[in-house]
């Protein structure tokens, strides 16, 4: 053979065979312990004595980004209000230099409310409007709104829900004789607050967009100024609803012994853990579940979902501890039931031991908080039978001490 | 220059290769080389004793004629039954390298060199379950390693007649397996955990060979190598020692005419030396093995040197077992040949073997291996 072709055979077989690498998986030609793998523990872990309590005010009232009507629901017979920014007692035209004022006449009014959920199966359902006390604010309870909605002369309009509808936009138009029905006296100087209340065959409720959500409740006011410039002469008069709340006939009061989370204003449960060193600075946590039990069944608007989600605490400032970004959520709550709700916290149990280090502190929460007719009420520590407690699966470290 | 880019494509090539080497090595220190280079393997290894690239025998550095450069490559494919599943793998690795020859002047030849000492590669996996709070939860696991341990060695071999070559070698035995476990869940609830470390082995061993020449038909050879102790460490701490094996070699090769030499090899590995150690760490632990080889090698070439014909044989005893007692076996059946170009500066060597391991569990294992040798003389 010619030196040459030897020499190119030479680095052909060195390349050729050197680019035959090939790594494949194969079945374990045999099973524990013969192979090891990381040996999995669980406990069950409860929280520290007497640090498992709900605390209430997070969303206070009145500040929430949704208001909720309910007709007899079981979780809460709810009714709302809306006070609108006054509308002016006359139209304002000015230029750089003059300004004129001109009396208008209202043609027709219009009043807007945005439909987040409802009860999907729900039929029937109509939203009525009450003109209330014009100077209503924060500081009215369920009485003075509930007096004011059963009252059939301060009834302003009703809005028939199409049974198709499960959110969007309801509306109703006042003209003709309809719209002497809103009578806003000149010394309310245009102020308009009105209340909320649902009808229909069933128990059932809606939830609409409060006043510090984007689609808050709207009343435009379509007016013809008194003026010969058809420019100017029609007008559109819209003012947002820019208090809203919504009062309970039978609020929950969160009390010491048990674990409340949700409602007006809202509640939420903060508990304490002290994972075992062997969890936290030698073992792995591959799951970790938090067990909550009801003590009562949960109720809520059927059909609609609700969770109770946990995050955890940066740093131990009790209620006012800020909490992390990330969260985990249970599944849905089955109301009418007093089923175990289970959170999965693995990813949040994970960031107490490490580099990150967080304190062993979950805040629960209602996901939908402000937002939801549900008020879970679980049992703490102090509730014989009803324990909160943590699961935890755990991989205990793996010896490589092995060849 | 041909020659400058011919060596600069061996040595820039990966001095190892991702792989899978035999599942019969994977709970031990791995899988054993048997020190034969690819010219002895064609006759089933017996001709180890004598080759001067094969490293079982520090005196058969004594046969390169001249200054000799070796490198080899190694393909394999395997197919792996068990009863827990089979698997067809493939596998490359470049067993061993190799620069010597003789001072010039002087009755002395000199080697250095690496090879495989025990080859750790692979990647299993199995589906099991555990239980967790009294409920079956599905796991699957997959574990691995990457690595094994070297033979670093330098070899000087001592011709004080033209019957006797007397040699020494003194070997360097570093190592790493860099070991990874990782269990997952199909459960996605679960989140899954994985642990890697580098565990590392370092060892120093001296063997001692001799070849006799019987007349001009007969060469005997033996050796005994001592392997010393294994420091093993765990991420840099130190964990335990293993006792790595003596070696004691015996071989004869017979050249009953120029075209035919046949060889008969035994060797004889103490691995029960290390069965306490190993038993200590959790796994099953080892025993003493035996390599029985025969072969021929039939000269096909007026030359002698071009395109013989090899054919061998061999049987082992495994010294690693999976389980605690079911040992396994090996026995492999070899051809080779080999060519010379440029004026008999460069050779390659080929050999092609079929080897069969099994144990009393049932497990089997059967390996083709197509292996490659370069030599260069320059």
């Amino acid at each position: 053979m010619k030196g040459r072709n030897g020499f190119a055979l030479v680095g052909l077989v060195a390349l050729v065979v050197g680019a035959c690498s090939e790594r494949l998986a194969a079945p374990a030609p045999c099973k524990e312990p013969c192979l090891a793998a990381p040996q999995l523990v669980q406990d069950t872990i409860a929280p520290l004595d007497g640090a498992d309590s709900s605390f209430a005010g997070y969303i206070l009232r009145d500040h929430e980004l949704t208001i909720l009507v309910s007709n007899g629901l079981p979780a809460a017979d709810d009714r709302a209000y809306v006070r609108f920014v006054p509308r002016a007692t006359f139209i304002v035209l000015g230029s750089d230099t003059t300004t004129d004022t001109l009396a208008y006449t209202v043609d027709s009014v219009a009043f807007r409310f945005n439909l987040v959920v409802r009860d999907t199966l729900a039929l029937g359902d109509t939203l009525y409007l009450y003109q209330l006390a014009p100077t209503v604010d924060s500081t009215v309870e369920y009485p003075e709104i509930q007096a004011g909605v059963t009252d059939p002369t301060k009834l302003l309009a009703s809005i028939p829900i199409p049974d198709s509808v499960h959110s969007g936009i309801l509306q109703t138009v006042l003209t003709g004789p309809d719209l002497a029905r809103l009578q806003i006296p000149v010394a309310d100087s245009g102020k308009l607050s009105i209340g909320l209340r649902l009808g229909g065959p069933s128990a059932t409720g809606v939830i609409l967009s409060g006043g510090l959500a984007a689609n808050s409740p709207l009343w435009a006011s379509f007016v013809t100024a008194d003026t010969a410039d058809t420019l100017v002469q029609h007008q559109i008069m819209s003012r947002a609803g820019f208090l809203t709340g919504t009062r309970a006939a039978a609020p929950v009061v969160p009390d010491n012994d048990h674990i409340t989370l949700g409602g007006i204003p809202s509640s939420r449960a903060i508990f304490r853990f002290e994972l075992p060193k062997r969890i936290t600075d030698t073992g792995t946590v591959v799951k970790a579940k938090l067990i909550l039990i009801p003590i009562a069944p949960i109720n809520g608007l059927p059909h609609v979902s609700a969770r109770v989600a946990a995050r955890n605490a940066l740093t131990d400032l009790g209620r006012k501890s800020p909490v992390s970004s990330i969260l985990v959520l249970s599944d849905s709550l089955n109301f009418g039931t007093s089923d175990t709700v289970s959170l999965p916290v693995t990813t949040l149990v994970r960031s107490w031991g490490g580099t990150i280090d967080l304190p062993h502190i979950l805040v629960v929460s209602l996901n939908e908080e402000g937002g939801s007719f549900a008020q879970p009420i679980f049992g703490s520590t102090r509730t014989p039978g009803f324990e909160p407690r943590l699961i935890v699966t755990y991989s205990l470290p793996y010896i490589f001490s092995r060849p | 220059m041909r020659r400058l880019l011919c060596l600069l494509l061996l040595f820039t090539a990966p001095a190892s290769a991702l792989a899978q080497s035999s599942q019969f090595g994977i709970l031990d220190l791995g899988h054993p080389y048997r020190g034969a280079s690819v010219t002895a393997l064609g006759t089933g290894g017996s001709f180890a004793s004598f080759d001067g690239t094969s490293t079982l025998n520090p005196a058969s550095i004594s046969s390169l004629g001249g200054l000799t450069a070796t490198f080899s490559v190694l393909g394999e494919w395997r197919s792996w039954q068990s009863p827990d599943g089979d698997a067809s793998l493939r596998d490359s690795r470049f067993p061993s390298f190799l620069v010597g020859g003789p001072i010039r002047k002087s009755k002395l030849v000199v080697g250095i060199g690496f090879s495989s000492y025990a080859d750790r590669d692979y990647d299993a996996f199995r589906t099991d379950t555990v239980t967790l709070g009294g409920q079956r939860v599905a796991v699957f696991d997959s574990v691995g390693a990457t690595g094994g341990i070297s033979d670093i060695r330098g070899v000087v071999a001592w011709r004080p007649s033209p019957e006797w070559v007397i040699a020494v070698g003194l070997h360097l035995l570093p190592g790493s397996n860099r070991v990874r476990v990782r269990r997952a869940f199909p459960d996605t609830s679960f989140q899954s955990i994985s642990y890697r470390s580098e565990l590392s082995y370092n060892s120093f061993g001296v063997d001692i060979g001799v070849i006799r020449r019987v007349g001009s038909t007969l060469l005997l050879a033996a050796s005994v190598r001592s392997d010393g102790e294994a420091k093993q460490q765990v991420d840099s701490l130190a964990v335990t020692r293993i006792d790595l094996p003596y070696t004691f070699s015996a071989a004869a090769l017979l050249r009953p005419s120029p075209k035919i030499q046949l060889a008969v090899q035994g060797v004889y590995r103490t691995w029960s030396g290390a069965n306490s150690d190993l038993l200590r760490m959790g796994v099953p632990g080892s025993r003493n093995s035996f390599d029985l080889s025969t072969g021929v090698e039939y000269k096909t070439h007026k030359s002698g040197d071009q395109l013989p014909l090899r054919l061998g044989l061999h049987y082992s005893r495994l010294p690693f077992s999976l389980d605690q007692g079911d040992y396994p076996d090996e026995l492999g059946f070899s051809a080779g040949t080999g060519i010379r170009f440029a004026r008999g500066r460069g050779a390659i060597e080929a050999s092609l073997e079929e080897v069969f391991r099994s144990d009393n569990a049932g497990r089997k294992e059967r390996a083709t291996i197509v292996s490659l040798q370069v030599m260069l003389r320059p």
